[in-house]
């Protein structure tokens, strides 16, 4: 089954874990691809691919560099291929791929194929002492999407 | 290169999250690794774990002994250093008697560690005055517990989060100071627990609540009395429990019943109908589980707080069963600091660590031995604790960088962090857990435990200080005395680490009679006033990024890069009366001094109050403005509403 990164922002609490984890892992070079904005304050939104169905940055890469593996995952351009044209940067809704300043070449998250060898999840998903970042089948996260929103109504008695 | 992991905990909050180092071949730690076999935590960590390394490996760490000469320091040898301490020891004790000396620890250190300092303070230099930083930490909460319940051992597993119905947070954040328990909050609130959090400030824990009652900082025994009050009133109060397995409910019930609710809301200065919404909620939830940290505790009625909180659940029945219950949050992992005990060394109780400072000031304690704290900057009143270790003929300090403390010793120690030292270390609910040494401390810098006993070598007592692993400490501490036995330690509960943490009270409580004992608690006018001089209410606070006096995290470049300054939280409101706008300049003044901050204005804190973070920053620090004023009860500096004055630069 599919897994896709949940993110749930109103979790979200700003402690950056993620990002600094994500930094540490060997094939990210220093580089880290989670971002967390502050949106307003105490509002915090943690952005990362979100591995697109039908991605719009594997369609727009002139050099086919960008492409789509069959377990889901949107795999970041190919060094060799890569031109750094920023067409994916441009068309990404999320603003997730950047040009890595040091090899001038597009890079994003990989989904930690590290981590996923060793049937963990994602660095990220791993880390997030909140849970607002989670590494879910997409069938389970529907569940239970399903019952988070049963709750709100259950939960929403006035309270004065 | 990789060659070694070595499974371990964090040295932070008190969750104690477990963590793996990496280490390479030449025994250098590499990276901060999460751990998903440790309960706590299951692979999460926040970044002060993850960056905990950047600071362990600082270059400022302390490598040698140093000694004073005139206004710097040299270098010294071991050997030196040791005989420097003793013969200055020596002949105070013999001047003036062994009560000339005082010791004073973090008790973010190994039980181990911990004990050998406490034996070396009763048995080798036989005086009674030693005291831990749990002083200004959760000696409030520990002497309710005792008081009430008959053990100050926390009652309640983490787990008890996600099995009830109402989750109170009494001034506590733990999305800043305990963000793993926040997985805990969420996890609740999403199986439908309710989020009830009673806080000053609007915490980023305070965005998640289902209500978020904003009290007048040091009112909280007028609101507990008051709910409690009202519930009696309704006749919601669990009878059979109280008749069954308590004592002294009647002498509560008139003390309460002078606390109705207009009243309450004019002592807390919240609405009514949001005390009797608070009331519903609390009387509606069969089960409860409160979460209380220093923002109930640092006060002048900190432990009354803690009692009138927990004659609440007893009243009502939510103790001692699943779900219902206290998690009194401590604020940082922490060795235990109840044994050996001073009678069995036929010594009495000693000072309290403010009470050294003052006989410091007064000459009466003319040695000191600081292991691993920053009290310049962590006790209230700092010109005058700076003061008063200036008098002092002798200060050691043990620690691991060169802290406002350890700036004024006439000998530095440089000790261990917590990844270089092997031994036991308790988390939040009570449950130990095992430290193991992943690396060595850089150069000549030694374990802590081992540097406490050769300090009493060099005193020439070698019996009863010669371990040869922390292993056969921890055997000794935990074999005789009565208070480890019922703090349930014990080497094979380390086996399944975190165990330990049964939930207590189920049949009886600790008393010997098994009742538990009500204690009437008043709300009583603070004697610091504000007034037109001073009008507003200062808090103290942790942010996410610093932990306590920032001597680790203050080395980080991130945590800097985050929070590089002292900013003073202001209320809009507040700000344009006083004609202050973001990023201003301002100068914080109480009636014993002043500090700068920038201004952060934010409605996320009362009109009436202001809020400066705790820690240490190179432009001053807050406790500089701290002024001494203490709960009798358990001697609890007031930290959190101090009268201030606020005036732009």
């Amino acid at each position: 089954m599919l897994k896709i990164l949940r993110i749930d922002k109103r979790r979200c609490i700003g402690c950056m874990a993620c990002a600094l984890i994500c930094k540490q892992l060997k094939s990210h070079r220093g580089l880290e691809l989670i971002y967390v904005e502050e949106v307003s304050k105490g509002e915090w939104a943690p952005t990362v691919c979100m591995h697109c169905q039908q991605a719009p940055c594997v369609s727009v890469c002139p050099a086919e560099a960008i492409i789509k593996l069959p377990n889901g995952v949107v795999k970041r351009a190919e060094e060799a291929k890569c031109l750094a044209c920023r067409n994916c940067y441009l068309i990404c809704p999320f603003g997730v791929p950047k040009i890595d300043e040091k090899s001038k070449l597009m890079v994003k998250c990989d989904l930690c194929p590290e981590m996923r060898a060793k049937d963990l999840p994602p660095y990220c998903a791993t880390i997030c002492p909140t849970g607002a970042i989670r590494y879910e089948e997409s069938v389970e996260t529907s569940i239970e999407r399903r019952i988070e929103a049963a709750q709100r109504l259950i939960r929403a008695r006035p309270l004065m | 290169m990789e060659m070694n992991t070595i499974q371990t905990h964090c040295p932070f909050c008190s969750i104690a999250c477990g963590l793996s180092i990496r280490v390479d071949l030449f025994g250098r730690p590499t990276q901060v690794e999460p751990r998903y076999d440790f309960e706590h935590n299951r692979g999460a960590l926040c970044s002060r774990g993850i960056l905990s390394l950047e600071w362990m490996r600082n270059r400022e760490r302390l490598k040698k002994p140093l000694i004073r000469e005139k206004d710097s320091f040299r270098e010294a040898s071991w050997s030196e250093a040791l005989q420097k301490i003793t013969s200055v020891f020596r002949s105070l004790i013999e001047k003036y008697g062994p009560t000339s000396i005082a010791f004073y620890a973090s008790s973010r250190l190994s039980n181990e560690t911990l004990y050998l300092f406490k034996k070396l303070c009763y048995e080798v230099v036989k005086t009674p005055h030693i005291d831990f930083n749990d002083r200004l930490g959760v000696a409030s909460a520990r002497a309710a517990y005792t008081l009430s319940l008959g053990s100050s051992k926390p009652p309640n597993p983490l787990a008890d989060l996600l099995a009830t119905n109402l989750i109170l947070i009494l001034g506590a954040d733990p999305s800043s100071c305990h963000p793993v328990l926040m997985k805990y909050i969420f996890d609740a609130k999403d199986r439908g627990t309710r989020i009830v959090v009673i806080d000053p400030r609007r915490t980023q824990t305070a965005r998640v609540a289902d209500l978020h009652l904003q009290i007048k900082p040091g009112t909280d025994v007028a609101f507990l009395n008051g709910t409690l009050n009202q519930l009696i009133t309704a006749g919601l109060i669990d009878r059979n429990f109280i008749a069954k397995r308590t004592k002294g409910f009647d002498s509560v019930q008139e003390v309460v019943s002078k606390y109705t609710s207009n009243r309450v809301a004019e002592i807390t200065g919240i609405k009514e109908e949001q005390l009797r919404a608070f009331t519903r909620l609390y009387a509606q939830s069969p089960r409860v589980m409160v979460i209380h940290s220093r923002g109930l505790e640092q006060h002048p009625q900190g432990a009354s707080a803690v009692l009138a909180c927990i004659n609440l659940a007893l009243a009502t029945g939510k103790v001692g069963k699943q779900g219902c219950g206290f998690i009194p949050l401590m604020g940082h992992v922490s060795g235990v600091t109840a044994f050996p005990n001073p009678s069995s060394y036929g010594l009495k109780e000693g000072y309290t660590i403010y009470e050294m400072v003052e006989a410091a000031y007064r000459n009466e304690i003319k040695g000191m031995y600081i292991l691993a704290s920053n009290p310049v900057v962590s006790l209230p009143d700092s010109s005058f604790v700076k003061a008063a270790l200036r008098k002092l003929e002798l200060l050691v300090v043990q620690d691991v960088f060169l802290t406002e403390t350890a700036k004024l010793a006439h000998v530095i120690l440089p000790g261990s962090t917590l990844y270089e030292c092997e031994g036991t270390i308790n988390a939040v609910d009570g449950g130990c857990v095992e430290l193991k040494k992943a690396f060595n401390a850089p150069k000549d810098a030694k374990e802590d435990w081992r540097i406490i006993c050769e300090v009493a070598k060099s005193f020439g007592v070698s019996q009863g200080f010669d371990y040869r692993s922390a292993e056969e400490v921890f055997e000794e501490l935990k074999s005789g005395t009565r208070e480890t036995i019922s703090l349930g330690m014990s080497r094979d509960l380390l086996v399944s680490e975190g165990a330990g943490n049964e939930k207590l009270y189920e049949d009886r409580f600790a008393h010997s009679d098994g009742l538990a004992a009500f204690y009437p608690v008043e709300y009583a006018e603070p004697a610091d006033h504000v007034s037109s001089e001073y009008p507003l209410l200062l808090i103290t606070f942790k942010t996410p990024y610093h932990f306590l006096t920032s001597s680790e995290t203050g080395r980080v470049d991130f945590f800097n890069q985050k929070c590089p300054r002292p900013y003073l939280e202001i209320h809009p409101a507040t700000a344009e009366k006083l004609r202050i706008s973001q990023g201003d300049k301002v100068t914080v003044r109480s009636r014993c001094g002043e500090v700068e901050a920038v201004a952060e204005v934010t409605d996320t804190i009362r009109e009436d109050c202001v809020a400066i973070p705790m820690h240490w920053f190179k432009e001053g620090w807050v406790n500089l403005i701290v002024p001494k004023q203490f709960d009798p009860t358990s001697k609890i500096p007031n930290y959190k509403s101090i009268p201030v004055s606020v005036e732009r630069k």
